[in-house]
Parts: structure tokens; C-alpha cells; sequence
């Protein structure tokens, strides 16, 4: 029986391929890739547990091990009944936002008995950690899933086009560590609860020209250790709410071109490893309340010639002031 | 140690006698009428080789006058210089008469210089003669030597034993239960995820050649593992020197895969940064030595860039890392138990209990109990088990006094002793020939090869290619286990290996002065003796004075100038230059007229120099990542 | 760097290598003088264009690699039967390279090694060599096809052809290379002149990773059993019906495409899997559960859209 070693399988373009089930059990599996299945509407994880003249037999995961899966380009798809509770990694790419449905994920079978046509479920799989949405349609759904996946530590959301505000659910997402933010055209502000979310590490927020400052329960992430901001084009200064990330240890502002002022209130960065600055051309000065950083070891300034004039070592008059830093690399 | 002192004078006799052998009947000897003198040389070096045969087995005896195998050692050293002589000088009369000179013509022509050289190894042998006589006769109680019984019983096997030792390592299967299950707890620490820094770094703790490399080695190929930090595993050798700069190269060269000499350290930590961050990796230390903990803190700040769940796995054998790097996780491997010991060391000769005889299995446990449970102790000697399978060489073994030693380390360093011991001879040069590379680095199993023909230690047999020889030689040496790690690179299918430190170390043991790794502050009488030059980061002038009797160089990293040169009839054989920045051709090699193996790294120059053509002896030319600016 | 002509004075010289050497362009002709050479490896020469003739004469040359070297566009030499002792030629990575030498004769050659090079066709030389147990054509993305009489290399046990994008189909008779143990890439072809899939029934020596390309040309199921995957010692496998489908292409055959996959089991132990541009309406037989396949295309999907019921 071929599929019991198997530990990844990729399925392409299976142009005439509609549903998926009644699947042999995959013992090993632990990578399954769904590429650009035009009309696959269906794909079932379970063995037949089907009612055939009212006797019902075993369902059995047909994944038992699956702990990654991507879907890209499969508009029509939806798993069945759910996904297998292994997941670990999930990657959805230009496909059906039902998949992002609370449907989609299920610990506990229900009593056979009970039925309903809106799949309401409490509890949600027990760990996956991580999550990668590109592409994906979501202004109607709001993708409820995620409102039940506390465990969650890692989401990616890319090029969501449709996206003007960061939907309700993710603010449940109490164990998020990492949150990337790219490429999302029409999102124009970070949420007001963005502060809930307790347990993040570090926040990228690349490419989002709408974008211009951090909201104030901002400061109540005191985990935050690593802030990364790219392509906020209409930031003219940093917000002030910054003052209050006292563990923040990495600081990075890239292609931030309406950026003149970087606030004394930077000072309060006790904890600041790091502080890199790229490719932000109107920004002339640093902050004099840089010297209050001893924790500073790193300083890199690339492709922004105000600041590589003042503060050029031994040549810019103001080297002074980060004369402290051990590794000041200015190009 | 007379046993060592021996063992080596073996090994040097053996490579004596195989030069004299083709020597003696050249046609060269003829015509310049050395030949009556060589053949008196080979009577002598036929008694010498008889006498050594007698001690051979009874040489575990303790003596407390070793001064007598020293000399003997030096004896055979300067048989070999001269024999060389003659033949390079052999060599060069071939070559010259190939290339259409007539050499001969010329020697005979040449009459005073015809004399000068007979009178010259005349009077050389007449020489060692009377040393060798003087060493005997101090040596007089050796007439009343016993003479040992040869009769040795083969192991009487019901079955046929063609099984070898398993020759390349599988990295996957472990031969030891009881450190798969160490394998499995340290592996659910690596994957398990906890909050904070509190599991970030993992250690595993034990005595050299106790096996923490293997079991570190197995379980980076752990399908769990490589599943859990999607392949992202780094390796990096620590070793004794701890220097912040060449930590970042090779953490550069392990996630990169590039060579990280041309590179600005900035640079570096920039694509390293970037290459961890956000990412899940496992990052493994192995043997780390350093104890200040604010190096550590300094090294360890790059690689705070990952997500958690990183994980980095440390080996040292040395408690005080573990605090300096204040890793929680502690894991000692413990020394392998009575029985476990004795199946490890049958899975490793290939064998089970009913292959042995009745005879050898209790003075082979006994044997394999002495060594204190220390892997690598177990399996070098227990490939010379393997290999020697008399009854009378097994007791042998056993009561040897070189075991009555409290200290486990130095029981693990007998071991090794015991199996440089019986170590067949012909390999034995071969083998203290590696003592020239520095520690812990590549050894590339062409390049090797090609330096021992080039030293004139593989014994050519009719209708084979040295390089097969050679390739046998290399087998032998990872079957015994003094080579290890062997690796095969794509697409030029290059193999290369390494050397375990303690290995390195019983190297360097053996070879004593003869071996010199750093410039000696002053000249004293036992530098004169020195035949292999291995310079780590070095610089500046060396001592001509050192070079006396120097047959191999190697230099690794710094820029050490050979100036001083000025006598051409150097016997230097092997010059390995791999210096870590470009730097100019190093014209002194010119000066060594019997240069017969170069390997060249990092060199900047336009054109090789016409002189080139000096060293007509020269068989293997290496030249790697090398610069010029000019075109023909 | 250059090489002086001094070099050819070198007469015991055995072994010679450059690697990475970024700016060696060619070796002096009196390389030819140095009558010992068994071994000239010239690795990562980027600016190398041409190897002088002379080298045809190095009668005692043994392993000639020249990898990466992206500058070389041709070999030159003058092969009169000199390289008698030659066992090793290593082109990998040449990316320049397009023509070898329309004559070479090298009678104890087991090892040619022309992965990653731009080489079109395998001359006819290549197959004239019955010693040859190694071929090694991975990504010759510009080789054609395979000549016809590489069937007649008996003692072939390596015949790498994975990457090769434009290899249409396999010359027929490939049964014959019954000592191969690594095939790479099978591309099914459409001629009436190319090697069926069932002539990989015997070759049970066939192991790691293979692919099978132009499946959409696999017509009948039968020859797909015969090629007997099962049995082979395949731990990856790659399916591929076809890069491009037009339309109608894509509707038709959907009922030979199904019984072909199921006639292409993969063996018990394959680790990984890919099936790409695949007609069929459900999956094959080897991935479902006997019983449910017939009932998939009946009940099952009327209760499907009511999801209550399967728990």
C-alpha cells in the first residue's frame, strides 16, 4: 500500500477533479500541497463515516500526522468536515475564503443527532501555530476562523487587497508572537486593540502606504521586542506612543520618505538593541536622548544621506552623539 | 612509552627499508658505485628491523632508560635523510636524461664531484654503523631476550569472519541503546517550546571521545528534528580558541554556505541577521572550550534574531562552559556500562559472541572493560582487535602496563596508544604524517594521498597505481577509526574526513620534537629536530635554523615569511599554503629544489614565475582561489 | 593568472588543478610535455575559454574534470587515439558549452559527466564507448534527444536525465540497459519510434527520485502497468501529464487518464509524491478506499453538500 510511507505529496492542476474523499489513511503524511485545482470543491479528511441505511460506521482521519498545508489557487474549495486537528502550519493563497470559516476546524464530533446548518463551533483545533493568508478575499467572512484560535503564534496576511481594517478576529489572538502585515494596499490603520494582543514579540507592517501611526493601546505591548516598519509613506513622525515600549530591542525604519523626525521620547527605549534606518531621505537629525540608550550596540544607517553627513565617524559634526555605539555602520 | 618509542622506529624502518629497496639494485647505484655501501646499509638496516621484531611484543615493558630507542628513532631518521639524498639524487639524473641531457656524461665529466658524492654516503653510513653498534652495545642485556613464541592462534570461528568494520559512518543508526534514549530526551527538549530564554540552549556534557559529536550528529538527522526546524540546522565547530570574529566566518560559512574570507565582518552579521530572523533554527556548538561568559553574551546576541523555539545545541567537556553560557538544559552522557561496552564494541568489528573463540572472550571483555566505557577508547581498539587476531597479542594488550592509570582520561589516551601500537606498520607513517594539519580542520583524502606518495610512503607493487594504494591506505585508516567523518562533496565527488582532537593530540604525542606548531622562542638542540612545520596565524620571519630537517610544510591563515632561506638542498617534500587573504606568490618555494607536492590557496599574482621549472620534482600542483590581474 | 610555458619542464608532475581561479584563460601548449599527467582538473575557472590541443596528447590522463567553467564554449583537442587511459570526464556546469568533439576515442571511459551544460545532442562517440557506466545529464535544458544507440551501453548503471526540459521522448529498447539504477527522467513520447513506459519492466534496478514526463502521449493503461512502478525502489516520485493543455485537451481522455494513474502505482515505500496536470475525475484507485470509490460517483455526493451528517 503505496500511501502509508508517503510524507508529502503535491497534487497540480487536476483540471476536471471535483471532490476529494473516501481517501485511504496517509499514516506518514505530513506535507499536503493543493495547487491550482480550478473546480475541486471538496475535500474530505475523514474515511467514510457516512449513513448508508442508518448504520453509521468509524470515521477515521485520513491525515492522522498532517501538520502543514497549502491551498493556493483552489477558488472553489472547502475541507470537509474539518481539517485535521495535526495542523500545525496553514498557507491559503487566492483560494475560497470559506476556508477561513469556523467550519473548518473541529475538535470534538458532534452527537449525530444534533443538527445544524451553520456550523458553530467552541472549540478549535489545539495547535496550530501558524498561519499565512496571501490573497485571500476578506471584507465579507472576516474570517471567523481565527477568533477560535487562541493558540495561534505566527500569521502572515499578504496582499489582501480588499482589506481596510484588520478584521475583529484576530484580536482574540492572545499567544500571537509574530504578525506580518505586507503589501495590503487599502489598509489604513492599525486596530484600537491592537494592545490585546499580549503576547506579541515582533510586528512587521511592510508596504502599507495608508498607514501612518501606531494606535495608543500600542503601549500595552510589553512583550515587543522587535518593530519593523517599511513603506509607511505617509508617516511624517514617529508616533508617540513608541515611548512606551520599554522591551523593544530592534528598531527598524525602511522607505519611510515623508519621515523628518525621529521624537526625544526615544530616549525611553531602555531596553533598544538596534536601531536601523534605511533608505528614509528626509530625515536630518537624530534625537539628542540617544545617548540615554546604553543598551544600543547596533546603529545602521543606509541610503540616507542627511544623516550619513552628520553623523559620518570622526568626519560629521555630530558624531558625537552615537560616538557610544559599538557598531555604528553608516552607508 | 617504549612502546610508542617502538612502535614508531617500526614504522619509520619500514619506509627505510622500502627505499633502500629500490635503490639498491637502480641503475644509478651502479654506475656511481654506491652500491657496494647500500647493500652494507641494507645488511644494517635488516639487523636493526630483527631486533626490533624481538622487542616488539615484550616492548610494553616499562624502561626506565628510553634514551636508547630515542637514538634508535634518530638512527633511522638519518638513514632515511640520506637514502633520500641518493634517491633525489637518482631522480634528477632521470629526469635530466629523459629531457635529452646527458647526464651521465656529465657525472662522469665530472669526476671530482663522481668521488665527493661516493665519499659523501661513505662516509654517512660508516656513521650510522658505529651509532648503531654504540646503541647495542648499551643495549646488552637484549641478547638475553626470549625469544617469543609467533605461534599465534587464529580465532577458530565456526563461521568464516569477512564482515569489516562498517567503514563509513551511518549517521542514523546509533550502536548504542542506552544513548538513543538520551537521543530522545534531548531531542523532545529541542522541539519542546517554553517561554523566555529559560531551554534556549541545550548541552550536551562528557569526556573527549565519549561520543557527544556522534550523538549530536544523529540528531541533527533526526527526521523529527529536520521536520521541526524545517531543515534549518547549522553546525559550527568552537574548538579551544574562542575568537568572536572567526565564530561569525563560520557561523557565516554554515548558513550561507559561502567562504566567509572575503567578506567584511559588518556584512557578515548583516545577511546573518537577516538570514535567522524570524526564522526557526537549530544552531550546534560543538566542542566549546571557552569559559568567559561575556564573550558568550557578545556571540550570542546575533543570534537573537530567530523566533522562539530556536534552539541551540552545545557539546563541550568542560562543566565551567555550561555556566558561562548558562544553559539549563544539561545533559551528561554517561560511560556505557560492562555489557554495553562489550556490544558496542561487536557491533563495531562486525562480529557476535559465537565469531569468538572460547579463548578470547574473557581477554577481550577485559580489554574492552579497561577502557573505561568511552566510545572512541573502544572502538580504535577494538579495530585492532579486529585486525590482530592472535591469541598472545590480545593478552598482550591486556597487560599492558600503559593501562595502569587512575585518570579515565588517560586510560582513553592508552587506548589510543595501544592502537597506534599495533597499527600496521606501513600505515604508521601515513598516519603521524597528519599530525601537520591543524586541529579539528578538513582533510581532503586526494590532497592526502598525493603527500604520502610525495613523502614516499605508499610501497609501490607492480602493475598498480599509487593512488589505489594510496586509496587503500586511507580505508584502512577510517576502518581504524584514526579518520573519521568522511564526506563526499558533489559534483567533484571529493571526499574529505576529519580528525578526532584526541587523535590529533596522540599524534603530536608520538611525533614529540619532530612536530612543531608554533615558532619556538629560542633555537634549542630539540627544534633542530624538527620534520614537520605546521604554522596556524602565524607571522613574521621564520627560523632558517628550523628548517633543517624540515620535510613538510604547513601553513594555515596569518603570513609568515620563509626570508631567511638561503641553502637550496632543503629536503622540504610538501608545502601546503592556505593562507586566509591574498597574498603575493611566496617565492621561497623556488628554493626547494625537491619540492614534490604543492598546494597553493589565496594567491595573488599574475603569472606564475618561469622558475617554476626548479622544482623538477615536483608531482602534484594545487592551486586554489587564486588572483591575478594580467592576460596573456 | 597565467601559467608559464616553463610548466611543460615539469616531467614527474602527476596531478595538476586550478580551482577558482578567476581569471586563468587557457594553459600553455607545453602542457602536452608533461607525459606523466594523470590528473588535470581545472574547477570554477570562470574566465576560461579554451584548453590548448596538446592536451590530446597527455597519454597517461585519467580524470579530466572541468567544472563550472562558464566561459568554455567548445573542447578542442586532437584526439588520434592518445587518451587511452582517460576513465573520468567532468563537464558539469560548463553552461557555455554546446558542441563537443565530433571525435574522441577514449575506450576505458566510465564516468561523463555533462549535467547543467548546453549541449544538444550526444555525439556519436559517447554511445561507441561500451565501458561507460555513468551518464550524467541533469538539467541539459537545451539536450534534444538521446541517440539511438545508447541502448547499446550495456554496462550503463546511471543515466541522469532529470531537468532535461526539452527531451521529448526516449529512444525505444531501453529495456536492454538492464543495469541502470538511476534513471532520472522517463519523458513518454508520441513517435512511433520512441521507448514505451513498459519498457521500464525489467529495469527493477531504477531507484530515488524519478519523473515521468508527457503523460498526456500515455494513451494505453496497459504499457502503464506494464512499467511495474511498484517494484522499483522509488522513494520520490514526480507525474506529469503535461506543461501546457490547450483546451480540448484538457476535457479529453479523462477516462484513459484515470486508468492510467491507476496502472502507475508508486512502490510501498515513496516519501514523496507529485502528480501534476492529471485528467481524471476522482483520484486513483491506490489512494481510495475500494468500497467508497464506486459509491463516490452516487450517494456520497448528494450527501455531501449537507455536512451535518458526516462526523
Amino acid at each position: 500500500m503505496s500511501v502509508l510511507s508517503l510524507t508529502k505529496m503535491t497534487l497540480e492542476e487536476f483540471h476536471n477533479l471535483k471532490y476529494i474523499c473516501g481517501l485511504l489513511v496517509f499514516a506518514s503524511l505530513k506535507s499536503l500541497d493543493l495547487l491550482r485545482m480550478a473546480n475541486l470543491e471538496e475535500l474530505w479528511t475523514t474515511t467514510s463515516g457516512f449513513e448508508i441505511q442508518g448504520e453509521e460506521s468509524e470515521a477515521q482521519q485520513c491525515f492522522p500526522v498532517l501538520s502543514e498545508v497549502r491551498i493556493t489557487c483552489c477558488p472553489k474549495l472547502n475541507v470537509k468536515p474539518y481539517f485535521p486537528p495535526s495542523l500545525l502550519s496553514l498557507s491559503f493563497e487566492e483560494s475560497n475564503e470559506q476556508l477561513l470559516s469556523p467550519c473548518s476546524f473541529s475538535l470534538l464530533p458532534r452527537p449525530a443527532n444534533e443538527s445544524s446548518s451553520s456550523c458553530n463551533v467552541q472549540s478549535a483545533a489545539p495547535c496550530l501555530r501558524e498561519l499565512q493568508l496571501r490573497n485571500m478575499m476578506g471584507s465579507s467572512s472576516s474570517w471567523e476562523l481565527l477568533q477560535n484560535h487562541t493558540e495561534l503564534e505566527i500569521l502572515h496576511i499578504q496582499c489582501c487587497n480588499d482589506l481596510k481594517q484588520l478584521p475583529d478576529s484576530i484580536r482574540n489572538l492572545t499567544s500571537l508572537r509574530v504578525l506580518w502585515l505586507t503589501e495590503c494596499k487599502r489598509l489604513c490603520m492599525l486596530p484600537e486593540w491592537l494592545g490585546e494582543l499580549r503576547s506579541l514579540q515582533s510586528l512587521y507592517v511592510f508596504m502599507t502606504p495608508l498607514i501612518d501611526s501606531l494606535p495608543q493601546s500600542a503601549k500595552r505591548l510589553t512583550s515587543l521586542v522587535s518593530l519593523q516598519i517599511c513603506r509607511w509613506d505617509k508617516m511624517k513622525e514617529l508616533p508617540d506612543v513608541i515611548q512606551h515600549l520599554t522591551s523593544l530591542q530592534v528598531l527598524n525604519l525602511a522607505l519611510c520618505p515623508a519621515l523628518t523626525v525621529l521624537p526625544e521620547c526615544i530616549g525611553e527605549l531602555s531596553a533598544l538593541r538596534r536601531l536601523q534606518i534605511q533608505h528614509c531621505h528626509a530625515l536630518q537629525c537624530l534625537p539628542q536622548s540617544l545617548q540615554r540608550l546604553t543598551a544600543l550596540h547596533e546603529l545602521h544607517i543606509s541610503s540616507s544621506p542627511g544623516l550619513a553627513r552628520r553623523y559620518n565617524q570622526g568626519v560629521g559634526p555630530d558624531w558625537q552623539l552615537v560616538s557610544h555605539i559599538p557598531d555604528v555602520r553608516i552607508n | 612509552m617504549s612502546g610508542m618509542e617502538a612502535a614508531l622506529a617500526f614504522g619509520l624502518s619500514k619506509v627505510v627499508g622500502n627505499k633502500l629497496v629500490s635503490l639498491v639494485s637502480s641503475e644509478f647505484a651502479a654506475i656511481t658505485g654506491v652500491e657496494k655501501d647500500l647493500s652494507e646499509l641494507q645488511s644494517l638496516h635488516a639487523d636493526i628491523t630483527s631486533w626490533l621484531s624481538m622487542l616488539h611484543d615484550r616492548a610494553m615493558e616499562s624502561d626506565p632508560s628510553l634514551r636508547w630507542l630515542i637514538k634508535l628513532r634518530n638512527l633511522l631518521n638519518d638513514m632515511y635523510d640520506l637514502l633520500d639524498e641518493v634517491y633525489l639524487q637518482d631522480e634528477k639524473q632521470r629526469v635530466d636524461r629523459d629531457h635529452g641531457k646527458h647526464a651521465i656524461a656529465v657525472w662522469f665529466c665530472g669526476k671530482p664531484k663522481l668521488l665527493l658524492f661516493r665519499w659523501k654516503v661513505a662516509h654517512k653510513i660508516k656513521a650510522i654503523k658505529v651509532e648503531f653498534d654504540a646503541i647495542v652495545n648499551q643495549k646488552s642485556d637484549a641478547n638475553t631476550i626470549l625469544h617469543n613464541l609467533h605461534l599465534d592462534q587464529l580465532i577458530q570461528s565456526k563461521n568464516k569472519i569477512t564482515r569489516e568494520p562498517s567503514l563509513l559512518s551511518n549517521n542514523k543508526e546509533s550502536k548504542i541503546p542506552s544513548r538513543d534514549h538520551v537521543k530522545s530526551e534531548i531531542i523532545l527538549e529541542l522541539v519542546a517550546s517554553k517561554k523566555g530564554e529559560a531551554g534556549r540552549i541545550v548541552s550536551i556534557v562528557g569526556l573527549g571521545g565519549s561520543g557527544k559529536t556522534t550523538l549530536a550528529q544523529q540528531i541533527c538527522h533526526d527526521d523529527k528534528i529536520k521536520g521541526h526546524f524545517k531543515g534549518r540546522i547549522f553546525w559550527i565547530h568552537v574548538s579551544q580558541e574562542f575568537c568572536r570574529d572567526k565564530l561569525i566566518g563560520k557561523l557565516f560559512e554554515a548558513i550561507i554556505g559561502q567562504k566567509s574570507d572575503h567578506h567584511a565582518q559588518q556584512h557578515m552579521i548583516r545577511v546573518i541577521s537577516n538570514k535567522l530572523s524570524g526564522n526557526k533554527f537549530l544552531l550546534v556548538l560543538d566542542d566549546a572550550w571557552h569559559e568567559d561568559r561575556h564573550d558568550w553574551e557578545n556571540f550570542m546576541v546575533l543570534l537573537d534574531n530567530g523566533a522562539p523555539g530556536s534552539k541551540i545545541l552545545l557539546t563541550t567537556r568542560n562543566q565551567s562552559v555550561l555556566e558561562a553560557v548558562e544553559s539549563k538544559a544539561i545533559f551528561k552522557l554517561a560511560y556505557l556500562s560492562v555489557d554495553e561496552s562489550w556490544s558496542f564494541f561487536l557491533k563495531t568489528c562486525g562480529w557476535v559472541e559465537e565469531d569468538l573463540s572460547y579463548a578470547f572472550i574473557p581477554v577481550g571483555k577485559d580489554i574492552v572493560k579497561k577502557c573505561g566505557g568511552v566510545p572512541l577508547a573502544i572502538k580504535t581498539l577494538g579495530s585492532v582487535l579486529w585486525e590482530r587476531r592472535g591469541i598472545n597479542t590480545w593478552r598482550a594488550i591486556r597487560e599492558s602496563n600503559l593501562w595502569d592509570e587512575e585518570n579515565i582520561e588517560a586510560r582513553v589516551f592508552t587506548s589510543l596508544k595501544l592502537s597506534y601500537i599495533y597499527l600496521k606498520d606501513h600505515l604508521k607513517q601515513c598516519f603521524t604524517f597528519c599530525s601537520i594539519f591543524p586541529k579539528g580542520c578538513k582533510i581532503n583524502k586526494h590532497y592526502l594521498i598525493e603527500q604520502w606518495m610525495a613523502h614516499g610512503f605508499i610501497k609501490l607493487k607492480k602493475e598498480e597505481l599509487a593512488h589505489d594504494i594510496g586509496n587503500e591506505y586511507f580505508d584502512s585508516l577510517m576502518r581504524a577509526g584514526f579518520l573519521q567523518d568522511r564526506v563526499e562533496t558533489l559534483p567533484q565527488r571529493s571526499v574529505s574526513c576529519k580528525m578526532h582532537d584526541l587523535i590529533h593530540d596522540l599524534t603530536h604525542y608520538i611525533l614529540q620534537n619532530e612536530v612543531v606548531t608554533s615558532q619556538p622562542k629560542n633555537m634549542t638542540d630539540s627544534s633542530q629536530n624538527c620534520r614537520y612545520l605546521s604554522l596556524t596565524s602565524c607571522s613574521g620571519n621564520v627560523e632558517r635554523a628550523l628548517f633543517y630537517k624540515v620535510r613538510a610544510v604547513h601553513v594555515s591563515g596569518g603570513n609568515p615569511s620563509f626570508d631567511n632561506l638561503v641553502k637550496k638542498s632543503f629536503y622540504v617534500c610538501s608545502v601546503v599554503l592556505d593562507y586566509a587573504v591574498d597574498t603575493p606568490f611566496p617565492l621561497f618555494v623556488l628554493k626547494l629544489e625537491y619540492l614534490a607536492y604543492l598546494e597553493i590557496h589565496h594567491v595573488s599574482c599574475p603569472k606564475l614565475p618561469e622558475a617554476i621549472s626548479v622544482c623538477w620534482n615536483l608531482q602534484s600542483l594545487h592551486f586554489i582561489s587564486c588572483k591575478g590581474c594580467d592576460i596573456t | 593568472m597565467t601559467l608559464p610555458e616553463s610548466i611543460g619542464k615539469l616531467k614527474k608532475l602527476q596531478t595538476l588543478e586550478f580551482n577558482y581561479i578567476t581569471d586563468l584563460e587557457t594553459l600553455p601548449q607545453s602542457i602536452g610535455n608533461c607525459q606523466d599527467l594523470q590528473s588535470l582538473q581545472l574547477n570554477y575557472c570562470e574566465k576560461l575559454r579554451k584548453i590548448p590541443s596538446s592536451v590530446g596528447r597527455l597519454r597517461k590522463l585519467r580524470v579530466l574534470h572541468i567544472i563550472g567553467c562558464s566561459s568554455l564554449q567548445q573542447l578542442l583537442l586532437e584526439f588520434n587515439g592518445e587518451l587511452s587511459n582517460l576513465m573520468t570526464v567532468n563537464l558539469h556546469g560548463c553552461c557555455g558549452l554546446q558542441d563537443l568533439p565530433t571525435t574522441l576515442s577514449c575506450p576505458k571511459l566510465r564516468t561523463l559527466d555533462l549535467s547543467e551544460t548546453k549541449v544538444t545532442v550526444l555525439p556519436q562517440w559517447v554511445i561507441s564507448i561500451c565501458t561507460l557506466e555513468c551518464l550524467y545529464l541533469q538539467n541539459c535544458e537545451e539536450l534534444l534527444d538521446l541517440p539511438k544507440g545508447i541502448i547499446n551501453l550495456k554496462n550503463l548503471e546511471v543515466l541522469n536525465l532529470v531537468g532535461c526540459s526539452k527531451l521529448q521522448c526516449m529512444p525505444s529498447g531501453l529495456r536492454q540497459l538492464t543495469r541502470l539504477r538511476n534513471l532520472g527522467s522517463f519523458a513518454v513520447g508520441c513517435g512511433g519510434d520512441d521507448a514505451r513506459i513498459s519498457e521500464l519492466e525489467n529495469l527493477d534496478m531504477i531507484s530515488g527520485h524519478m519523473e515521468i514526463t508527457n503523460l498526456k502521449y500515455l494513451k494505453d493503461p496497459s504499457e502503464a502497468e506494464k512499467a511495474m512502478l511498484k517494484r522499483k525502489n522509488i522513494w520520490s516520485l514526480d507525474l506529469s501529464w503535461s506543461s501546457s493543455q490547450t483546451k480540448e485537451e484538457l476535457v479529453s481522455d479523462v477516462e484513459q487518464d484515470q486508468c492510467v494513474l491507476n496502472a502507475l502505482e508508486p512502490p510501498s515505500k515513496i516519501m514523496f509524491l507529485k502528480i501534476c496536470g492529471y485528467r481524471g475525475p476522482i483520484l486513483p484507485s491506490w489512494m481510495v478506499k475500494q468500497n467508497d470509490s464506486s459509491c463516490c460517483a452516487g450517494i456520497l455526493f448528494k450527501q455531501a453538500s449537507l455536512c451535518p451528517f458526516f462526523l
